[in-house]
Parts: C-alpha cells; sequence; structure tokens
C-alpha cells in the first residue's frame, strides 16, 4: 500500500512526539525513582551520622564527667548532662530513622543497652564525687571498666554502621543501574526519533523535489500554451461561470482594443463591445452553462475596437476541473468576415446567374419559336419559288426564250441554296438543345458506312479511301458522330474534286496526355491557314460557290457536336495540298 | 366510288402556293378532282363531322385519305388530328401530315395522336412532286383502306 505524503509526514511526526513523550514520561519515572533513592541515601547517611552523634556525644560525656573529676567544676557536670541528653536525643533519632529495618532495630536496642550501661556507669561517678569528692568516686571506680564499656559501645554501633554501609552501599548500586538503563533508554529512543525525523525530512525533501519538478513542467507547458494562443490567428479566450474573462490571446485583444491581458482580467464582454452584442454572446454562454450543450461553430457579428463590422465563427466549451466541476468556458472565434462576404457575394452572383438564366432560357424559347418559324414559314415561299418557276420552265419552255430558261433555272438554284441554308441553321441550332446519347460507338464501323454511303454520290470519281483498321472506338452519341464523319469526309470529297488523284484518309493518333486524336485527312485544295479562325464559324466560308458549294454550316455543326462531347478540333492545312481536321471526343477527364 | 359526290382525298393547306403545287402534282395521278380543300383546321373539322356550313354531307362519302398541315389558321393541325383521332366515325381514316416543319416535337405529338405518315414538305419542286406522287400511290391506290 502506498501512503500519500501527507500521511507519511504524520505518521512520522506522531511517531516522533510519542517517542518524545515516552522519553519523558521515563525521565519524569526516572527522577521521581532517583529522588526516591537519595532520599533513602540520606536516610542511610542521617542514621550514620547519628550513630557517630552517639558516639561523640557518649565521648563528650566521657571528657566532660572526667574533666569535672579533676576540676570539681560543676559546670561540667551540666555538660556532661548535655551530652547524655544529646545521646539520648540520637539514639531516638536513630530508632525512629530505622523503624522500618528490624535487624537495625535489634542492633538498636542493644547499643542502647550498652550505651546506657556505659552512661549509667559515668553518672554513678558522677554522682559519688558529688557525694564524697574525689574519695568517694575513688572507691566506686572500677579501673577499664569505662573502657571495656565503651568498646562495646563501639563494637555495636559498628555493627549497626555496617549495616547501614552495606544499605548504602546496595542503594548506590540500584541508583548506578537506574541511571544506567535510562541512559541507554534515552539514547535509543533519541535515536530512534532521530531517524525518524529523518526520514521525515526525507519525505518532505522528495515531495519538494518532485513538486519543483512538476512545476517547472507546468511552467513549461504554460508557456507552450501562451505561446500557441498568442500565436493563432483566431481568437482564444477563457471565462469564468459568470462569463467573465480569465484570460485571452493577443488576436482577441486586437479586435477587443485591449492593451494587456491584465486590462481584460474579470472584464465581460459588456466592457469592450457593444451593449446588443454582448448581450447576444453572454446570454449564449449563460444558456450553454445551463444545459451543457457547447456552441460549436455558430456565426456571431462583431464590431471590432476601429468599429469595423465583422463576422466570426465561434466554437465554445464547457471547462471542468479534476471533480467535472464546471469552471466556465474556453471559447475559439474565427474571422470569416472575409469569406462571408465572399458568400455574400456568390449569393449575388448565384442570384444574377439566375436572372441571366432565366433570360437565356426565355431568349432560348424565342430562338425555338423563331427557328420554329423559319423551318416553316420561311421554306413555303421558297418551294412556291422553286416550283412555279419549274412548271414555268417543264410546261411553258416553248413559248419562251433561251434566257428566260436560264434565269428561271437560276431562281430555282437560289431557292434551293436557301433551302440548304435554312437546313443546316435549323440542324445547327437544334444541337444546341438534343440532350447527348452517349454510348460505345465503333468508329471504324460508322466511317466505313459514312464512306460508303457518300461515295454512292460521287458519280464514278476515283477517290482512294484509307480507313484505319485499328481506329478505337470511342464513348458518344453515335447520331452525332456520324454527322461529324460525314460532313468532313463530304468536305474531304468535295475539296479533292479537282484533283487527278484524290485520297482521303481516315486514321487516329495517340496524344502525349494519353487521348486519342482522330483525323480526317485529304490531298485537296487545302486553305490558308491564316483564316483558320473563320473555319468554324456559320456560315464563314473560305471558298467561293462557284468554286465549291456549300452553305457554310457544315464545319459549325462539327464543331458544335465536338464541343458538346468535351472535346476538341484544330485543322491543319495547306493551299492547294490538302486540309487535315483533327478532333478528340473525350474531354481531358477521362 | 360511282358516287360523284365521293371526296378521295381531305387536303388542309392554308398556303395558296402550296395548295397549288400540291393540287398541280395530285393531278398527275388523276386525284385532283376528288380532292376537297379546307383553308384552315376549323373548315376542315366542320367538313369531317358535317357540323357547319357542311351539316347536310353524308359523312360516309369519305374521306379515304387526309392530307393535312400543322400550321393553320384557326384550329392547328394537331389539334385537328386529336380531334378526328379521337372520335371512332373518323379515327379509321388514314392521316398523312405534309407539313414544312422538321420540328422534332411536331413530329413525335403527330405519331402520339395517331398519325399514319409524316412528310417534310421538300423545297424542291422535283422532290416535292415526287413525294405527292408516291403518297397518291401508296395511300389511295395500293393501301386497302378501312371499309366505310
Amino acid at each position: 500500500m502506498r501512503w500519500s505524503i501527507e500521511s507519511r509526514i504524520t505518521i512520522g511526526f506522531v511517531a516522533s512526539i510519542t517517542l518524545i513523550v515516552v522519553i519523558g514520561v521515563i525521565v519524569q519515572r526516572n527522577a521521581i525513582q532517583f529522588l526516591a533513592i537519595t532520599e533513602e541515601v540520606n536516610h542511610t547517611l542521617q542514621v550514620l551520622n547519628d550513630i557517630e552523634e552517639v558516639l561523640l556525644s557518649i565521648t563528650t560525656a566521657e571528657s566532660e564527667a572526667r574533666t569535672y573529676f579533676v576540676t570539681e567544676d560543676e559546670t561540667f557536670v551540666t555538660s556532661f548532662e548535655n551530652a547524655q541528653a544529646s545521646v539520648g536525643e540520637h539514639l531516638q533519632s536513630v530508632r525512629t530513622l530505622t523503624a522500618d529495618n528490624p535487624t537495625q532495630q535489634q542492633l538498636l536496642d542493644e547499643v542502647e543497652l550498652l550505651v546506657n550501661e556505659r552512661l549509667l556507669l559515668l553518672r554513678q561517678l558522677v554522682e559519688a564525687q558529688q557525694r564524697g569528692g574525689v574519695e568517694e568516686r575513688e572507691q566506686v571506680s572500677i579501673p577499664g571498666r569505662g573502657r571495656t564499656a565503651m568498646n562495646a559501645v563501639r563494637d555495636a554501633t559498628n555493627a549497626m554502621k555496617d549495616v547501614e554501609n552495606a544499605l548504602l552501599s546496595d542503594r548506590a548500586e540500584v541508583a548506578q543501574l537506574r541511571g544506567q538503563t535510562t541512559l541507554l533508554t534515552l539514547a535509543v529512543l533519541t535515536l530512534l526519533i532521530g531517524a525518524m525525523l529523518l526520514l521525515v525530512y526525507y519525505f518532505i525533501r522528495r515531495d519538494i523535489t518532485g513538486r519543483r519538478r512538476v512545476e517547472a513542467t507546468l511552467a513549461t507547458e504554460r508557456n507552450l500554451l501562451q505561446t500557441l494562443m498568442d500565436n493563432l490567428p483566431d481568437s482564444v479566450y477563457i471565462k469564468d461561470t459568470k462569463s467573465r474573462f480569465v484570460t485571452n490571446n493577443k488576436s482577441h485583444r486586437s479586435v477587443m482594443g485591449a492593451e494587456s491581458v491584465e486590462k481584460v482580467i474579470g472584464t465581460t464582454d459588456f466592457d469592450w463591445f457593444p451593449k446588443e452584442l454582448a448581450t447576444l454572446y453572454f446570454e449564449g454562454e449563460q444558456e450553454m452553462l445551463r444545459t451543457h450543450n457547447n456552441i460549436i461553430t455558430r456565426e456571431d457579428p462583431v464590431v471590432d475596437a476601429a468599429n469595423n463590422k465583422q463576422w466570426y465563427l465561434s466554437t465554445k466549451v464547457l471547462l471542468r476541473d479534476q471533480n467535472e466541476q464546471i469552471t466556465g468556458l474556453v471559447g475559439i472565434s474565427r474571422d470569416i468576415t472575409e469569406h462571408k462576404r465572399r458568400e455574400d457575394e456568390i449569393h449575388r452572383l448565384n442570384h444574377e446567374l439566375e436572372l441571366s438564366v432565366r433570360d437565356l432560357l426565355g431568349l432560348n424559347q424565342e430562338l425555338e419559336a423563331f427557328s420554329y418559324s423559319v423551318s416553316h414559314d420561311l421554306r413555303a415561299p421558297l418551294r412556291a419559288m422553286s416550283g412555279f418557276s419549274r412548271i414555268v420552265v417543264e410546261e411553258y419552255a416553248a413559248q419562251l426564250p433561251a434566257e428566260a430558261i436560264r434565269y428561271l433555272s437560276i431562281v430555282q438554284a437560289n431557292a434551293e441554296q436557301m433551302g440548304q441554308l435554312i437546313d443546316g441553321l435549323l440542324t445547327f441550332s437544334r444541337l444546341s438543345r438534343q440532350a447527348l446519347s452517349k454510348q460505345t460507338v465503333n468508329t471504324a464501323e460508322l466511317a466505313r458506312q459514312v464512306v460508303g454511303e457518300l461515295n454512292a454520290e460521287q458519280e464514278g470519281r476515283q477517290i482512294e479511301i484509307i480507313i484505319a483498321d485499328d481506329l478505337p472506338p470511342c464513348q458518344a452519341d453515335p447520331i452525332l458522330l456520324r454527322q461529324v464523319y460525314a460532313n468532313l469526309i463530304g468536305n474531304a470529297f468535295k475539296f479533292t474534286k479537282k484533283c487527278d488523284a484524290a485520297r482521303v484518309e481516315i486514321g487516329w493518333q495517340s496524344l502525349e496526355n494519353g487521348m486519342k486524336e482522330y483525323f480526317v485527312k485529304d490531298n485537296g485544295a487545302g486553305f490558308d491557314i491564316q483564316y483558320a479562325n473563320k473555319l468554324f464559324g456559320v456560315f464563314q466560308r473560305l471558298h467561293r460557290v462557284d468554286e465549291f458549294e456549300g452553305t457554310g454550316v457544315g464545319l459549325a455543326i462539327v464543331q458544335r457536336i465536338i464541343h458538346r462531347h468535351g472535346g476538341g478540333i484544330r485543322a491543319e492545312a495547306e493551299v492547294d495540298k490538302g486540309a487535315t481536321f483533327y478532333f478528340t471526343v473525350e474531354g481531358i477527364s477521362e | 366510288m360511282t358516287n360523284n359526290d365521293f371526296v378521295e382525298i381531305l387536303l388542309v393547306e392554308d398556303n395558296p402556293s402550296d395548295l397549288e403545287l400540291t393540287l398541280h402534282a395530285l393531278q398527275h395521278q388523276k386525284l385532283a378532282n376528288r380532292i376537297f380543300v379546307a383553308r384552315d383546321g376549323a373548315e376542315a373539322l366542320d367538313f369531317l363531322f358535317a357540323t357547319g356550313p357542311h351539316s347536310g354531307r353524308n359523312m360516309r362519302e369519305g374521306p379515304r385519305l387526309i392530307l393535312l398541315d400543322l400550321k393553320l389558321p384557326k384550329v392547328d393541325g394537331l389539334e385537328v388530328l386529336q380531334r378526328l383521332k379521337a372520335d371512332t366515325r373518323t379515327q379509321a381514316i388514314p392521316v398523312v401530315v405534309l407539313t414544312s416543319s422538321r420540328q422534332e416535337r411536331d413530329v413525335i405529338e403527330s405519331y402520339r395522336l395517331g398519325v399514319n405518315s409524316y412528310i417534310v414538305k421538300p423545297v424542291d419542286f422535283g422532290q416535292f412532286t415526287e413525294a405527292i406522287r408516291q403518297i397518291g400511290m401508296y395511300w389511295v391506290l395500293l393501301n386497302q383502306p378501312p371499309p366505310l
């Protein structure tokens, strides 16, 4: 089990304090015991002292008595009696002091007996001298008796002293042992406290080092975050639950017109933006804090410090602390004014485009009505011109001069030419409206069919025709592609009609971008390449009608078809050397 | 065919030139005298359903073929076609649209309404005459008409 640093430190301190208390208790107990032992020792010393005092007092009594014996001065009798009383006092004292010791009491009994005996002897001598002077005293006196009694006293007191000395020695030993044990215990406990404190110190030290490291990491991360925030082109801001700024980045401050983050902290949007905008932001944020629904990419109007109206795309997300409590929000706003402006521009352009399309559709309808009318109404008069002039020629030829017949045939030819022009024009305009129905077309087969049909109209002309066998198939509208080949091959036949050895080649080549380019090549009249830009225009012709008949619609039709397929067409030519028309059918995407 | 009032062909044509050219072409088929000409859609309908000025006409007296232009005054050709194909009395009569219009929607609409043939008038008179000749040949002489 891992304990937190706090509990480790607490445990360490509690243990140390407990140990200190234990030490205190031990010291106190030892002091009490020591005091008790000291008292006992004092007691013993007192006993010894009293015993000495008893001996001393007896000796004093002895010497006072002897002094009286010599001087016969009565004052020494008083001194003797005082010493005698002192002996009694000290004996009483010893009695009291050794009351708890039966051995000493027994010994004391003996000492008392011997002392009293000795004192009695002295008193008898003193009284004898007082009664009868020195002589009487000398009669009573038994030489050596006093010394014997005194020796007995000394022996008895010595026995007591020995007992007390033995006690003293015992107690000193106990006191020493106690002292040593206490010292050892104290040393061990002190070491323990030291170790405990060292451990606590280690933990605290380690914790502080760890904290310092974490702080350094935090500082680095805070730095990183700040750098990141301040260098973002987007506005970033953090607010508390009351929508007050906790911090924001440079971009946001420049929008607000705030000089430093310190001026921003604690303020709200109401301090920086017009009231209605601030209200809009505030209400949105408060609702988000209430409902816990983050604001994701909301478009907000903003008025910046320079009073410019702008649009911002804002995302605001709730911030939570370790305990999942909401502490506020972080917002990121991107300036989309330009984007918005472009969007508006696109809307405007789209609207214009729609109007244009509507115009175009209207125009297209008009054009359709127009071409319908052309188709129907322009033909009828032509038919009348052609028909009646022909009837005149057929039925009244005999009555007409040759010149008149020739004029009438010119009328007919022109009517016919105009009919063709009308047909070409209608085909051309129809091409724009017709839907393409693309499918895989066998181009080689198609070219062969077209050549077959056109060849039949050539009235025996000898034309060398080469169709590449490997002409690749393509995705196209078969009817329209047939029209392309019919027009191009038709042109090739037409413009080679003055050649002795007409040659038409239908082939293809691969382009660098992988696309297939088809071509129709002839060795006919060709044309001057500087007029190539006129080739594909409607009614544009590079030859006079009396050289080569035609309406000038054929290539315009070809180009329209190719463009509708997403392809391209180009021409290479030289006067009298022939022309080659290259085209692709599919767009680059394919 | 012994009845002199019998009409072989109803020609609906408003353009006098086209009318004359058509009649001119039909003369070669010896059919011109059995033709009734209506100059607009309304007259064509009156004739077909024996109404208005033609209320006395016997509907059993033809026509056996209708040549119908599309662009007509009053009632246009497509409406005439729609009306006569919708009526059981007239729906069996073969109708050939003979028009200048190559418009796809006219062609599609005509066939949808049940036209029997759709001919675009050629500008060239030779081709025009030939077209009329073939129409007459096919529909009047070759084709077995429905019984009246």
